[in-house]
């Protein structure tokens, strides 16, 4: 059985997800890749764009998702503190 | 009361024992860096608990080894000073080493940990080998402590986490070194190096961890 996802995973699935990408994404992929319903979605992503981890915009007439810089700061330190805690088994 | 200090190892040592536990210390200092900085990332109290436990263990190492430098300098400080930085290194590290068995045992309840503390902190103390017994207390709990990274190691299989492992269990044997140092008088300097290369490794493993 997998474990659950912590919120902290789930906004690193996302992040992850929009630099994969390029650092720009669609919401639909947005919603396929880090496998949450639409309303949870959306409320992740209401909490992200709050904190500046990612802006909306708008390419040829197409919402959608860029990667911050402060996103991709915290998808660095995210990496960081998994490795840590996966080496010190916290 | 007279009070005497027993120096160990030889002559031509004293230094660089110092300079082994500067190190050993630096290390110690920055995966407790490390800690506060995921706690402030995640406020999980894990990760606090964690930077607590390497913080005495730091403060521990900078005691131990400015009591060593004084020594190698043949400085005329009171021996009180020697012995205040000797005790808060043996003090400080068991109250570590008793943090992190708690925290790798998952122990929820504080109660047994205090008591633990007090347990092995008044057998130390007030022992007249007090340092055969604060290497002998710190084996037992490093011995836990390096059974859950080996643990960890199988199951998580990385490289970084193998570095942890292998730390802690020179750490442990560490330990062993220096209880058969003070019983037969001549591992104090294998003693220091595998201390050394354990906390090499350490320093290793966090070098990983920032390059991610």
């Amino acid at each position: 059985m997998t474990e659950r996802r912590t919120k902290m995973d789930i906004v690193y699935d996302m992040l992850h997800a929009i630099q994969d990408k390029g650092g720009t994404i669609l919401p639909t992929h947005l919603l396929y890749k880090s496998n949450l319903s639409h309303g949870r979605l959306k409320q992740y992503v209401n909490e992200l764009k709050g904190k500046a981890l990612i802006a909306e915009i708008d390419k040829k007439g197409r919402m959608m998702f860029i990667l911050t810089d402060q996103g991709a700061k915290f998808l660095a330190n995210y990496r960081q503190l998994r490795e840590f805690t996966d080496a010190f088994g916290l | 009361m007279a009070i005497a200090i027993t120096v160990r190892g030889p002559e031509w040592f004293f230094g660089v024992d110092s300079l082994f536990e500067g190190f050993a210390a630096l290390a110690l200092l920055l995966i407790t860096l490390f800690s506060f900085k995921a706690y402030r990332f995640t406020k999980d109290k894990r990760y606090r608990t964690f930077a607590i436990a390497f913080a005495f263990m730091t403060l521990g190492m900078v005691g131990r080894g400015v009591s060593d430098l004084l020594v190698y300098l043949d400085m005329q400080v009171h021996p009180l000073a020697l012995i205040a930085g000797y005790a808060a290194y043996m003090g400080l590290t068991i109250v570590s080493l008793v943090v992190l068995f708690a925290l790798t045992m998952k122990a929820r309840q504080r109660a047994p940990l205090v008591a633990l503390f007090l347990i092995t902190f008044v057998a130390v103390m007030l022992s007249s080998s007090y340092r055969l017994s604060f290497h002998t207390v710190s084996l037992i709990l490093l011995a836990f402590i390096a059974y859950h990274f080996v643990k960890n190691y199988y199951q998580k299989k990385s490289l970084t986490a193998l570095l942890v492992c292998g730390s802690f269990v020179l750490l442990a044997l560490t330990q062993a070194a220096f209880i058969a140092d003070i019983l037969r008088h001549k591992l104090y300097i294998i003693g220091h190096l595998i201390h050394l290369v354990a906390f090499a490794l350490l320093f290793l493993a966090l070098l990983r961890v920032l390059r991610k």
